[in-house]
């Protein structure tokens, strides 16, 4: 548990002692902010301009598609290309407390990230009329957990290649792939195609139940879940550099 | 053979050891070990993905602060209660509604989808919903289309429909009165502000569970057409026939029939409601004799004077209804002027018989045959309408004006000579309006009902709904009545399924844009001050690790 809290404060502090993070975060924000208050000049709910900013724009996809591509991008392969990835597998930590430790680490990023819309929810509370706070804190919720899913995909990308830019190329090609299937599904008249993918519906999981400020156990599950299978990939692929 | 030294300078084990532990056999052993781990990985996950779905393991938690994402105990109940799978089609549009409404118009649907999703979710899988698309056209084909016509069902309304279907039966529901009611608010002048369109009320969970209720109910009431009167033919397909008004029934759960009471012989018991549509003569003795024995055992009738005739004796339709306290005024037909493109009135036309349309603030309200309409602001087309009087009611019972006219009407006597001519004129000695135009009688039955026709609602109770146009249930005049007529009969044989559900209003939780400063604050906030300072937190600590 130290070794991954240990190595959850070193990814931490490297992203923000780098100017990356900070630059994409002040390019998410002012994207985020600027779309906010278009929705609300556009007359629409304060709730609805949530949804919006939380999940149901296409500018949200966009920065959840590209953004945890980019921070996981370096984490598994830079190391593994510099060597410091073997210096660090033979600390005295787990692989899986390594690749959790650098997920964490891209997660509070990300949950950094989308709590902007806290600060949206305050501002617009002090000048006019209140969020329904339940929507705020249950979009938060959902959209951490996305992000959480796409930043396990990037780190496992990550271990695959020890080349950055086509880790970030291929997991941005994933999170494309697992956010349009379902759409594409549609085209298809099979109701088990239909079945399958509704399953796997991302955007369906998290517009439908977090954006309404529901809290259902099935998505958190949902989102947990493949997760963790993509974190397990990725500890596997790490192992693996042991038996070469 | 390489031979690897230690840092210390001590000499390690040859590397004869690790080629063999790292040979091919190894290789594909231990490949073929993490696949195993993948693919039960995978199997877990998938695993772990279906047991969260099960309705024993699943916990849902509503944050909103009123609750926006709980079904009422009442809709819960019927769904527990659900006897049959339903499928529930949805067509809504887009930007389909009128200018300034689309925005709401696209609130209003998502409510009704989210309140669709909770339905089917709490469902346990009997209710199965599909969305079309109707801008989809694969070549020649819309699947949409398709599906509208296979539902029987021509065009949809801006905004959109739901349509709530169990085998045969099915239930409309319009975005525009039953999923919603939007108020399009003002657009100002000069002396009163602008005021923007807005939700006013949603009601897509009332209106869904009525409708899951509706089409899932076992009963089909035993619906009968008199004929041999000269009466509208039920199963004429020409524009004044009845024939879609059937179809329209049958959809909805009704038995329908047609029947002659002097050649077939007495109602049957098991007939619950009675329909009689502009009789061109009277009844004789004893089916004048017959009807009312139906009607005083709790027997239902829905009926319409005719247009071309005057009877008004004893056995006429008229004649019956006035012991019920309904008198449809024989002599002279409505008319109302007819608006031209220049907007100057016209009469003298016949086209005036034809103009008399009931509108929403016509309508009574509460009323489950008229609410929904008034709500949607929909029209109910009268041609050819007479003016319906309230006479003594029956003891204990009541009769309600439904429909009313407006107070340009004036009723036309016509020629005295020959009152079937008509100068569409109103003349000096002619009624103006307003008219009740249908009207309600609500009375406790005399005898015991018999046993075949049960007591809905557990009371012996006649209902009947007169309208004063018989036209108006034609198939001319049936995709504009559609909703009236099926309100009306099912209000006739007391099947309004309607759960109470409070419609929920929703707040309009909006900045003003046009007042204050507010929107502008909030702009500073997002757009300049909360980058500017993770720009400066970024600067700061490039700054620092620099020094």
């Amino acid at each position: 548990m130290s070794g991954l809290v240990a190595i959850y404060r070193r990814e931490l502090a490297g992203l923000f002692v780098g100017p990356l993070a900070w630059i994409l975060l002040c390019i998410a924000l002012v994207l985020n902010g600027y779309l906010y208050s278009v929705y609300l000049k556009l007359g629409t709910d304060v709730d609805a301009a949530m949804r919006m900013t939380l999940g149901n724009s296409i500018a949200f996809w966009v920065l959840v598609i590209l953004f945890p591509p980019l921070l996981t991008m370096r984490m598994i392969s830079e190391e593994s290309r510099s060597g410091l990835l073997e210096f660090v597998l033979t600390a005295p930590v787990t692989d899986a407390a390594v690749v959790t430790g650098k997920f964490l680490a891209a997660l509070t990023f990300m949950a950094l990230l989308w709590a902007s819309v806290f600060v949206y929810a305050l501002a617009t509370q002090s000048v006019g009329p209140s969020a329904d706070w339940g929507i705020v804190v249950g979009g938060w919720c959902g959209a951490t957990l996305c992000s959480g899913l796409f930043c396990a995909i990037g780190l496992f990308m990550s271990s695959v290649t020890s080349i950055p830019v086509a880790a970030a190329l291929s997991a941005t090609v994933v999170n494309i792939g697992i956010v349009i299937l379902p759409l594409l599904a549609g085209l298809s008249d099979a109701p088990w195609v239909q079945r399958v993918t509704r399953r796997v519906h991302v955007l369906d999981h998290l517009q439908n139940s977090f954006l309404f400020g529901v809290f259902d156990t099935a998505y958190v599950v949902f989102f947990a879940a493949w997760t963790a299978f993509f974190l397990f990939l990725a500890v596997r692929t790490v192992e693996s550099r042991r038996w070469r | 053979m390489a031979v690897n030294t230690e840092p210390s300078g001590a000499t390690r084990a040859p590397t004869v050891a690790v080629e063999r532990s790292t040979g091919r056999g190894t290789r594909v052993a231990i490949g073929a070990q993490v696949a195993v781990t993948i693919v039960l990985a995978l199997a877990a996950v998938l695993l772990v993905d279906w047991l969260s779905e099960r309705p024993g393991l699943r916990v849902r938690a509503d944050w909103t602060r009123d609750g926006a994402n709980t079904l009422s105990p009442a809709s819960l109940e019927v769904l527990e209660r659900l006897p049959v799978d339903v499928k529930v089609d949805v067509f809504f549009q887009g930007r389909a509604l009128e200018r300034g409404l689309e925005m709401i118009g696209l609130e209003a649907q998502e409510h009704a989808r989210k309140v669709l999703r909770l339905l089917q979710e709490a469902s346990g899988g009997r209710i199965e919903s599909e969305e079309h698309d109707l801008s989809d056209r694969r070549g020649n084909e819309s699947p949409a289309l398709a599906r509208l016509a296979e539902l029987e069902l021509r065009e949809v309304a801006p905004g959109g429909l739901v349509v709530v279907s169990s085998g045969k039966r099915s239930q409309v529901l319009q975005l525009r009165g039953d999923l919603c009611d939007l108020d399009p608010g003002y657009p100002g002048d000069q002396t009163t502000p602008p005021i923007p369109p807005r939700v006013a009320a949603l009601r897509a969970e009332e209106a869904f569970v009525g409708a899951l209720h509706k089409v899932a109910a076992s009963d089909e009431p035993k619906v009968l057409f008199t004929i041999g009167h000269g009466e509208l033919d039920p199963k004429s397909a020409d524009v004044g026939g009845l024939a879609q008004l059937v179809l329209a029934l049958e959809a909805d759960g009704f038995r329908v029939a047609s029947y002659d009471i002097q050649k077939q012989g007495p109602i049957p018991e098991e007939c619950q409601l009675l329909v009689v549509l502009g009789p061109e003569q009277p009844f004789t003795e004893t089916e004048a004799r017959e009807v009312q024995n139906f009607l005083d055992t709790g027997g239902r009738l829905v009926a319409a004077p005719d247009f071309k005739t005057e009877h008004d004796g004893p056995l006429s339709l008229a004649g019956l209804l006035d012991g019920y306290g309904i008198r449809p005024r024989m002599h002279g037909l409505l008319a109302r002027p007819f608006a031209q493109a220049s907007g100057e009135a016209l009469t003298g036309i016949p086209d005036c018989a034809q103009n008399v349309i009931v509108f929403g603030h016509g309508m009574a309200a509460q009323n489950p045959v008229t609410e929904p309409l008034r709500r949607a602001g929909r029209r109910v087309y009268l041609p050819f309408a007479r003016a319906l009087d309230r006479s003594t009611a029956l003891a204990g019972g009541t009769v309600i004006q439904i429909l009313t006219s407006e107070p340009e009407d004036w009723c036309d006597l016509g020629d005295p000579s020959d009152p079937s001519k008509h100068d569409w004129a109103p003349g000096a000695g002619e009624l103006r309006g307003p008219f009740a135009v249908a009207l309600q009688a609500v009375y406790p039955a005399r005898r015991s009902p018999p046993a075949a026709r049960g007591v809905p609602g557990g009371r012996a109770e006649g209902r009947i709904l007169c309208v004063g146009s018989s036209a108006a249930f034609t198939n001319q005049l049936l995709p504009a009545n559609r909703d009236f007529l099926l309100n009306a009969f099912n209000w006739a044989s007391s099947r309004e399924y309607r759960v109470s559900v409070g419609a929920k209003s929703p707040q309009a939780r909006r900045i003003d844009v046009g007042q204050g400063n507010a929107l502008q604050r909030i702009h500073l906030v997002a757009v300049f001050l909360l980058p500017g300072v993770m720009l400066a937190l970024g600067l700061l600590t490039a700054w620092r690790r620099r020094r």
